[in-house]
């Protein structure tokens, strides 16, 4: 019954093209937002996802990465002290303006770390090293910023919040969910900007690795108890409160995930009425083939096989679009996650809507009474 | 003659508009192992009905049915559709061809459903056209033929899976006399070389010349 379908779709090229056009805008589209949104939530969580720490220490109530609190820093003495600690760092997470050769300034979210572990540092280098930042104004900036930033020289000076910073490395894919340029410095000159909240003796976290990963839920609950004025969260706990802040909090997430839905929508939409229209057209023949003897599901196969023919050859021609615009969209500065596993499961997902939306052709067929052929 | 298909007191009763309508009353009829049966009468008298019934399209309001030996009315509305595939063979006055098939795939189709085994069905498919004398157009869209074509098509399409009893409903209705005469003759052959049961609805006077037997219906009822 797919050689039916196949022959049926064919026949009427002009609709089997306009729906497979449906399609492929469709797939685009939910692959986009779907693309961006998890492109995003993986910038907005990468630092922390990179950081090696199984535990994160944070201000009270702390909504996502990118709005800290600052904390004394001594606290971090107090999580080293727990046995099942192996080590505690601390980190910083402030803003600043850094400005640019024409004049203008640009806001970057800057990470102060500890230059001799690397805890929270930059993870992947295209010049220079992480421990370049140690012992001054030192500071390394993404390669994806140069879009806002100019062009990263290394050795060259640039005014940050009122002080002069050398440039030492250039860093490779990192970025912020807010899209401000990422900047690392080490931790001691992060307290030392003349801005914000930070000051020598705060910090914006404590990063904990424990000998024993497993046991991370009950060293979380010891900390609490510990630390009451601070939120204590495992790196997973932290990710999917940032993932959550992000999506839920301020909607920015959720307006991709609905658009996505509605180019499920659409999609399935012009699915379904290309199908209904097929069926309408052919309810003679198919009464026919009931009166001959088909069973119900005989001919419900054709109309499936009609769905996913479409899907599939809309969605076939989306995903080679997509490769194509790949490139420029990163190149825009605009994160696109695309995976394997993501296009498989947005097949599935859009093979799934036209299948449902196959249902009023099916419940056509299911009512079809085959006497219908000798009358008219 | 051995009978292949038995109507027992057959009866359908439509309600509609909450009046009831016997379009078949009482009817008992066998048919034999290559004839030709003929029902006539006028539009209206329940000939279609009758038709849908013999070929377990359509359930009788009561009486009973027996298809070579398998009493029908005792099956399973969802065990139909495997006694309709293994038995019957249908031509309808408006062909019902897939336009969107040649006149190949239409039989094809068929092949398809009836469970064809082989690896293609359409060496078959094309035998069954060469026996209508449509091998010539084989690729040819239902649209881009004349009805005569057409329905020699669906007789084709009919004769899959070479099945015992053929019903066809006014076959003849939308084609002019020489066409008319060619299916005529078509069904004839069916009955008298293949040895097939052949019933024909029809208000042709051409299609008497053909039939063994003729039956009037006159309000639901065999005219005696
Ligand atoms: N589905 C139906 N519902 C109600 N009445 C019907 C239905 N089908 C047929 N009838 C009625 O039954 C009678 C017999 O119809 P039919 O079998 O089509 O006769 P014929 O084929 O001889 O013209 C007619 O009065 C017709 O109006
Ligand atoms: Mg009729």
């Amino acid at each position: 019954m797919f050689w039916l379908a196949w022959k049926t779709l064919y026949h009427e090229k002009g609709r089997f093209l306009v729906t497979i056009v449906g399609i492929t805008f469709s797939a685009i589209l939910v692959l986009t937002e779907v693309g961006i949104y998890l492109g995003m939530m993986r910038s907005a969580t990468d630092i922390i996802r990179h950081s090696d720490a199984d535990i994160w220490i944070a201000s009270k109530n702390i909504q996502s990465f990118d709005f800290a609190n600052a904390f004394p820093e001594s606290r971090k003495n107090r999580v080293g002290s727990l046995t099942d600690v192996l080590w505690a760092e601390p980190l910083v997470l402030t803003w600043g303006f850094l400005k640019l050769a024409d004049g203008g300034q640009e806001q970057v979210q800057i990470v102060g770390f500890n230059p001799d572990k690397g805890i929270g540092g930059p993870w992947s280098m295209i010049a220079g090293s992480p421990s370049d930042v140690k012992g001054g104004r030192y500071m390394i900036l993404d390669r994806t910023s140069e879009q806002r930033l100019g062009s990263l020289k290394q050795g060259s000076i640039w005014e940050l919040s009122q002080s002069r910073f050398r440039l030492v490395g250039v860093s490779q894919d990192i970025r912020s969910f807010t899209t401000a340029p990422v900047l690392f410095m080490s931790y001691a000159q992060a307290q030392d900007l003349p801005i914000g909240w930070i000051k020598p003796g705060l910090t914006s976290y404590i990063l904990a690795k424990l000998k024993d990963k497993t046991k991370k839920n009950d060293v979380a609950a010891s900390l609490r108890t510990l630390l009451k004025d601070n939120d204590v969260m495992t790196s997973e706990e932290f990710v999917m409160r940032t993932v959550k802040y992000w999506t839920i909090q301020t909607g920015i997430g959720m307006s991709f995930f609905l658009t996505a839905v509605l180019g499920l929508i659409i999609g399935g939409a012009i699915v379904g009425q290309t199908i209904y229209a097929n069926t309408v057209q052919h309810m003679k023949e198919y009464g026919t083939l009931k009166a001959m003897g088909a069973k119900n599901e005989d001919i419900y196969k054709a109309i499936f096989s009609q769905a996913l023919i479409n899907a599939a050859a809309g969605y076939a021609l989306g995903t080679a679009v997509m490769a194509l615009m790949r490139p420029s969209i990163e190149a825009a500065g605009v994160p696109l996650y695309l995976s394997p596993l993501l296009i498989s499961v947005v097949f599935i997902i859009i093979g799934m809507s036209c299948i449902f939306s196959a249902y009023f052709s099916v419940r056509k067929i299911k009512t079809l009474d085959p006497v219908m052929v000798f009358r008219g | 003659m051995e009978t292949i298909l038995e109507l027992r007191d057959v009866s359908k009763t439509y309600t509609e508009g909450g009046s009831e309508v016997k379009a078949v009353d009482a009817v008992s009829l066998s048919l034999l192992k290559g004839e030709v049966l003929l029902l006539m009468g006028p539009s209206g008298s329940g000939k279609t009905t009758l038709l849908s019934m013999m070929g377990c399209i359509l359930r009788p309001s009561s009486g009973g049915i027996t298809v070579d030996g398998t009493e029908v009315n005792r099956l399973e509305e969802k065990a139909l559709p495997d006694v309709r595939k293994r038995y019957f063979g249908f031509v309808f006055q408006s062909f019902n061809l897939f336009p969107s098939l040649t006149a190949v795939e239409n039989i094809e189709l068929v092949l398809r459903m009836k469970g064809f085994a082989g690896k293609s069905p359409r060496p078959e498919a094309l035998g069954l056209l060469d026996k209508v004398g449509l091998g010539d157009r084989a690729y040819f869209f239902p649209g881009d033929l004349s009805g005569g074509q057409k329905q020699r098509i669906a007789f084709a399409r009919a004769l899959v899976g070479d099945p015992p009893i053929l019903l066809a409903d006014e076959p003849t209705a939308n084609l002019d006399s020489k066409r008319g005469n060619e299916v005529l003759d078509l069904l004839r052959k069916r009955a008298k070389e293949q040895g097939r049961a052949v019933v024909i609805v029809s208000h042709d006077p051409k299609a008497e010349a053909v039939a063994d037997r003729v039956i009037f219906l006159e309000d639901g009822r065999i005219r005696v």
